[in-house]
């Protein structure tokens, strides 16, 4: 009987363990992706930051020569390229190249128009600037800004994975718990039903015994020691007779 | 009633549901522990420990009363339905709790519906257990575990006769043993031989076998999201077609056919009558096809209707064609298929071609009367003059099913449903067919409908499979004192 109601406490307590361990698993595994989206989210905000920053180191270089009328480079002028296709290709290894290929198409329509002037096709002056470069300008910046905040932008994308993974931390918890309350009350019934009942029956026979002197209804089935328990009583009320 | 010893039996079912999902996570494991390894080996572990528990309790042997059989075969399937959501919950997607019920009752009950848009996203583990559950439920949840627990007694005899309709017990003139023994032969048979052939036609090992367990089980579930259309291989259409049709004849005919007994298939009146109404039926569709001109040639016409009429007749459902866009005329046919069905003691579900013959008989026998008042009439089957209580009991049983097919019908409108979703799925899923019409066609899938249509729908699968009564009387109070 000890050895029955062990087992039995034992699978729960495994059961119980279990639902502990996979709980413990998966928040874990949770908290780890939500580190890795805030991360990547300050990465992705670091890089458009670079990216901004150089464009506009770029843009005040073409502002200065268009201001002093000077052909010659001003400073600045090629570093901010520079340091922009840095950062693009920087932001392309973190987030994968498809993210960037909105950048890249603005970026190489800045750089002709750009390479327009270098190559004295057209004139610096303020009706370039306002008409041409502008254009170009904005359409970079825009695409940079996209990058972080839109839709499709890589912590969107993470961000909504997270959400059924929310779903998967949860539910294996949950339906071992189910599973465990299950077994709790088949627990409960057959502690009941096998130990507790017969034991109130042999407690109650007994009792009727030696008040009244009536032999119980034995024909109840029992097992284990309490079979033999009652076998005992049967024995000693037998005997008691002769 | 002992509860006790009702848990030890429904507990030994679960075990073998537990050894499926646990052949489920090795497929997962060895094809690079994919996303359905998790939920399946802890839906494994849950089940086994949920299913052994009653086993650490209970005393070894126990006769059992005919009530108790009857509690232990139903809840031993609601259960198995119950336990069976674990890996889709599990894994999630787009199993919701309604999702994951309905496609767990569906492959039980081997009806097939689904309710996945993209099959084919799932992990191969995953859509092995689906299958297994299709290979579970065809032959029945509790003669599978009859098959494998230890000799019994008299325990075999009372569960088995809950399980296997009184209809499919005529051709089983055998110990208990025997029919079990008789059964899984001709099951894990005709799988392996299917098996084998859907290799040679050209699928690969995985494919065959999912797909002879859904064959073989008259079940309906793909590995496929446009089903068998998908390979577009009238070599392997023809094998589950020959192999559909086969699982909707008695087990016991086939067995007997094979070692050249004399109640054979082509002795018994039954067969002759499921294969001359399926070759009627693939007739009326090719030629209403070909005059309609929806397929270009009358081979075409005859492929089609071929594969789609006995695989709703033998209620498998599987699909190569779209019959939402068939005649009339052709998916009336059809939902003749869908309400009669294949042979009793078969895979198959529906009322059965044994009760639609017995029920043309009565009619017969009903016209003939009232010409000869004074004449006494036999109803007869096989030669055999069958029992009044027998015919009545069989004409009750259409009734009832037409009722709960009506009634089905009444709370799918009233959930939303137009009518003829509503009424094809309800036939569909009574019969555990699979497809209707409407927006459940056999291209179709059961996700378009609403919650309170899935879950009654689940509800006439289980009535249906269970042959409606054995369901109602657990529902009836006085039954249980």
């Amino acid at each position: 009987m000890r050895k029955k109601i062990s087992t039995g406490f034992i699978c729960l307590a495994v059961l119980l363990l279990f639902a502990g361990a996979i709980s413990v698993f998966e928040l874990n595994r949770m908290r780890s992706k939500t580190r890795e989206i805030i991360e990547l989210n300050s990465h992705i905000m670091a890089l458009a930051e670079r990216m901004l920053d150089a464009l506009q180191i770029q843009n005040t270089a073409v502002i200065k020569m268009i201001v002093s009328e000077d052909a010659a480079p001003a400073n600045g002028y090629g570093s901010g390229m520079e340091n922009f296709g840095r950062a693009l290709e920087d932001a392309s290894s973190l987030t994968g190249e498809a993210s960037v290929a909105a950048i890249r198409l603005a970026d190489a329509n800045y750089r002709n128009v750009i390479a327009g002037y270098a190559n004295e096709e057209l004139e610096l002056d303020m009706a370039w600037f306002a008409g041409i470069y502008l254009n170009a300008y904005y359409l970079l910046d825009k695409a940079v800004n996209d990058y972080f905040s839109a839709p499709a932008s890589p912590v969107e994308e993470r961000t909504s994975r997270l959400e059924s993974d929310v779903y998967k931390t949860i539910t294996p918890s949950i339906v071992t718990f189910m599973v465990g309350i299950m077994i709790v009350l088949m627990l409960f019934f057959f502690v009941d039903a096998y130990y507790v009942r017969p034991l109130i029956k042999i407690n109650a026979g007994l009792k009727r015994y030696l008040q009244a002197g009536i032999r119980s209804d034995d024909s109840f089935e029992t097992s284990d020691e309490l079979a033999e328990l009652k076998e005992s009583i049967a024995e000693i009320i037998e005997r008691s007779k002769h | 009633m002992r509860p006790g010893v009702i848990l030890k039996y429904i507990g030994a079912v679960l075990l073998l549901n537990a050894v499926f999902m646990l052949a489920a996570a090795l497929i997962s494991y060895f094809n690079g522990i994919d996303s359905g390894f998790g939920p399946l080996a802890l839906s494994f572990v849950l089940i086994a420990i949920l299913g052994a528990f009653p086993l650490i309790f209970v005393r070894k042997t126990e006769q059992i009363s005919s009530k108790e059989g009857y509690v232990i075969v139903t809840g031993a399937w609601l259960l198995s339905c119950f336990v069976g959501t674990f890996p889709y919950l599990l894994w999630g997607g787009e199993f919701s709790i309604a999702n994951a019920w309905f496609e767990s009752v569906s492959g039980f009950t081997t009806t097939g519906a689904t309710i996945l848009t993209d099959v084919e996203s799932l992990p191969k583990g995953l859509l092995f257990w689906r299958s297994s559950t299709h290979w579970i439920g065809g032959m029945g949840v509790v003669m599978f575990a009859l098959a494998i627990l230890p000799a019994m007694g008299r325990t075999r005899m009372t569960l088995s006769s809950v399980e296997i309709s009184p209809l499919a017990k005529d051709n089983f003139k055998y110990r208990t043993r025997k029919i079990i023994q008789i059964l899984l032969f001709v099951y894990i048979g005709m799988t392996a031989v299917e098996t084998f052939f859907l290799k040679l036609a050209g699928m690969d090992w995985f494919d065959a076998v999912n797909h002879s367990f859904s064959s073989i089980a008259t079940g309906g579930f793909s590995t496929r999201n446009l089903s068998i259309g998908a390979y577009d291989n009238q070599l392997i259409e023809t094998i589950i077609t020959v192999f559909t049709f086969l699982a909707g004849i008695h087990f016991g005919l086939i067995f007997a056919t094979l070692i050249g007994s004399r109640n054979n298939v082509f002795r018994s009146e039954v067969c002759r009558y499921y294969f001359l109404c399926t070759v009627a039926g693939v007739i009326a569709i090719t030629a209403s096809l070909w005059a309609s001109g929806i397929y270009g040639s009358l081979a075409e016409s005859f492929r089609y209707g071929l594969f789609q009429s006995v695989t709703i007749i033998s209620t498998t459902g599987f699909a190569t064609a779209d019959t939402t866009l068939w005649t009339p005329f052709a998916m009336m046919v059809l939902l003749f298929f869908t309400l009669q069905c294949a042979c009793a003691g078969s895979t198959s579900g529906g009322i059965k071609a044994d009760r639609i013959l017995l029920a043309f008989k009565v009619i017969k026998t009903r016209i003939r009367q009232q010409q000869h008042p004074n004449a006494v009439f036999r109803i007869k089957m096989n030669g055999v003059a069958q029992e009044d209580s027998v015919i009545n009991f069989a004409v009750l049983y259409i009734v009832v099913y037409i009722l709960f097919i009506i009634l089905g019908t009444l709370v799918n409108t009233a959930a939303g449903t137009d009518f003829i979703t509503g009424l094809t799925s309800s036939a569909a899923c009574m019969g555990n067919v699979g497809p209707g019409f409407g927006e459940v066609g056999s291209m179709s899938t059961y996700a378009g409908l609403s919650a309170v249509s899935r879950f009654a729908s689940t509800a006439l699968m289980l009535f249906g499979r269970l042959e409606v009564f054995g369901l109602i009387q657990l529902f009836l109070m006085k039954w249980w004192v």
